[in-house]
């Protein structure tokens, strides 16, 4: 990285082991991380803290991944560009999905069962420094 | 005379002189006839003798030929005689079997007595039968119908027997009302069982249509000769129902499973990192162990939901350009890398150097994949497992398979422990597990099979095999070379 402040990362996770797991891992990576455990806390924290990438869950309460994608990428300047990698093990409507993400670029996903931490970790830096 | 002469002669002398000379007169001229008469009554006699003399000879001649005659009647009732005796002979065998035909007679009587209650049996077995019962003939001319066919097709007997089949009794396949192979025909081409593909569909008389599940077993004299085919068919409403109910639940199940799976993955890396703290050697050896039974539970969680998204008709397909031949080398080269310790030998025949197919990669990997690590499983160290592709037409018949449309054939042999004969009708069943099979491989899901029939059958192609115990098995499959089928 060239400069030297901390990315920031916001990881948007209902399941708390989950949550709690990648954040750990992206805080010894060098990360600075935000919390949030559903959509709606998501978008606020997003909206006010801008971080340069954010972990996203799809499945949640009170607001899903997907709804929470949209709104950042139609309400906000900021929110459209920045980088979200959306994690799931959802496999039905796969095709939806996938369909949404890529109308909403810079996207990526990610199905949890099939990526190690070393994995996100690594898809994590590249999608920050392509930004 | 001088005497006479001296006499004086008498008138009265004279004149009786004259009558005696008269008197000798007619006595010599009744002599003179006499002798006339002797003569000729002589030369009758001796016409007469002659006439008998000439009598005799045909007499003797007559004799002679009776003589003939009867010497050859002699003979000729020697010759009746032998004949009679021959006669009596024969006579005696015929009577031997004619005894012989009476009691045939009576076991046929015997035995046609049985045909008959037979029959009555039959009748009434296939009557009460809970399945649809159709037998054609040779020709595929339906010639038997019983009560649950005409209930389950709405067709009377009437109405279907003496008719070919195909005219009458309609089956399509559920994903696209086209209609299925004609696996009656295949079963009579082919003299073996056939059974109809998953998710088939019996065109009513009303035009409804019920999920059928059904099978063709050809008959045969035991000369062997062809006689027709029985088709057993019956409703699969209510399995069906079942099946998507258990499709759902072990969807839903195995979607609850993945997140604790996640969990354990995740953890288990982060302390194998040293994340919390350094890990002992021996703490890690235990955690890998760990992490590596999760990572079982996690194969067994996606074959699950791979199988319920089949199921469900919810397997999305996304057809890209494929080298089919970098595809099949790439798959072995995968496989052959985590099975080194087994020291299998690899061989590998291609029809062509490259052959792209539009088709969704990920079906056909899980197809190849499944077949190969099969025969990596079940093949012994050092064991040759060869991978072989060609194009097949139409109508060819491969290993006892009529191919069904040109397609890319690709067969996967190997010489391994073989799959038991009482096992084979089973194996693509779902959950189905050989005994040997079990016995060898205790990790095994029963579900590989299933998969790769469920995703052939699905895109339009064919999968089969040959295979001995104790030899190996040939498993192949085919790829429609037409465009792929759409799935909804």
């Amino acid at each position: 990285m060239i400069d030297n402040k901390k990315q920031t990362i916001l990881i948007v996770e209902d399941e708390l082991p989950l949550l709690k797991v990648y954040a750990d891992r992206f805080s010894e990576e060098g990360f600075l991380v935000l919390k949030a455990s559903n959509g709606q806390e998501g978008l606020d924290l997003a909206i006010k803290e801008k971080p340069d990438l954010i972990l996203l869950d799809i499945l949640m309460p009170v607001m899903d991944g997907l709804t929470m994608m949209q709104k950042l990428r139609e309400n906000t300047t900021w929110g459209k560009t920045v980088p979200i990698m959306l994690l799931t093990n959802l496999s039905a409507d796969e095709k939806k999905i996938k369909k949404i993400i890529n109308e909403n670029g810079p996207a990526y996903y990610l199905v949890k069962l099939d990526w190690s931490l070393s994995a996100i970790i690594e898809k994590a830096k590249m999608a920050v420094l392509i930004q | 005379m001088n005497k006479k002469a001296i006499i004086p002669v008498s008138k009265n002398t004279i004149f009786r002189l004259k009558v005696l000379a008269k008197e000798k007169e007619t006595i010599r001229r009744k002599l003179v006839v006499t002798a006339k008469q002797l003569a000729k009554t002589a030369k009758e006699k001796e016409g007469t003798r002659s006439k008998l003399a000439l009598t005799a000879k045909r007499l003797a001649a007559v004799a002679k030929e009776k003589e003939s005659v009867r010497r050859k009647l002699v003979v000729t009732a020697q010759i009746f005689r032998l004949k009679a005796k021959q006669l009596a002979v024969i006579a005696k065998e015929k009577e031997g079997i004619r005894l012989k035909l009476v009691a045939t007679a009576e076991k046929l009587r015997f035995k046609a007595e049985e045909l008959a209650m037979a029959i009555v049996e039959k009748k009434a077995i296939l009557a009460s039968i809970g399945d649809a019962v159709m037998a054609c003939d040779k020709d595929g001319k339906v010639i038997l119908f019983n009560r649950k066919a005409v209930e389950m097709t709405g067709f009377s007997a009437k109405e279907v027997i003496g008719r070919h089949y195909n005219q009458v009794i309609k089956f399509v396949r559920e994903l696209d009302n086209k209609p299925v192979t004609d696996f009656i025909a295949e079963a009579m081409k082919t003299g073996q069982k056939t059974t109809m593909a998953d998710n088939t569909l019996l065109i009513r008389k009303n035009g409804s249509k019920i999920p059928v599940a059904d099978s063709a077993e050809p008959i045969r004299y035991l000369t062997g000769i062809l006689v027709g085919c029985v088709i057993v068919f019956r409703d699969v409403t209510q399995e069906k129902e079942t099946d998507k109910a258990k499709s759902e639940f072990i969807s839903v199940a195995s979607h609850q499973l993945k997140t604790p799976a996640t969990i354990i993955s995740l953890y288990t890396e982060m302390l194998l990192k040293d994340s919390g703290g350094i890990v002992t050697p021996k703490q890690k050896e235990y955690i890998t162990e760990v992490h590596n039974a999760n990572q079982r539970i996690v194969d067994i969680i996606n074959t699950l939901l791979n199988i319920s998204r089949i199921e469900m008709g919810i397997f999305s397909m996304d057809k890209t350009p494929i080298d089919i031949i970098a595809f099949l080398k790439n798959g072995i080269y995968e496989l052959q890398a985590g099975s080194k310790e087994k020291n299998i030998i690899f061989q590998e025949e291609y029809h062509q150097q490259k052959h792209i197919m539009f088709i969704d990669k990920l079906l056909l990997n899980m197809v190849f994949s499944n077949l190969l690590s099969n025969a990596i499983k079940y093949t012994p160290v050092g064991g040759t497992i060869s991978v072989k592709s060609s194009e097949v037409k139409k109508d060819e018949k491969v290993n006892n398979k009529i191919i069904q449309e040109n397609s890319l054939l690709i067969s996967i042999s190997d010489n391994g422990c073989g799959i038991h004969k009482d096992s084979q009708d089973k194996i693509f069943t779902k959950f189905f597990r050989s005994e040997n099979a079990r016995s060898q491989h205790t990790d095994g899901t029963g579900l590989g099979l299933y998969i790769v029939k469920s995703i052939l059958d699905h895109i339009g192609g064919q999968v089969w095999f040959w295979s001995k115990e104790k030899e190996g098995t040939i498993f192949y499959f085919t790829i429609p070379l037409k465009t792929i089928k759409k799935s909804r």
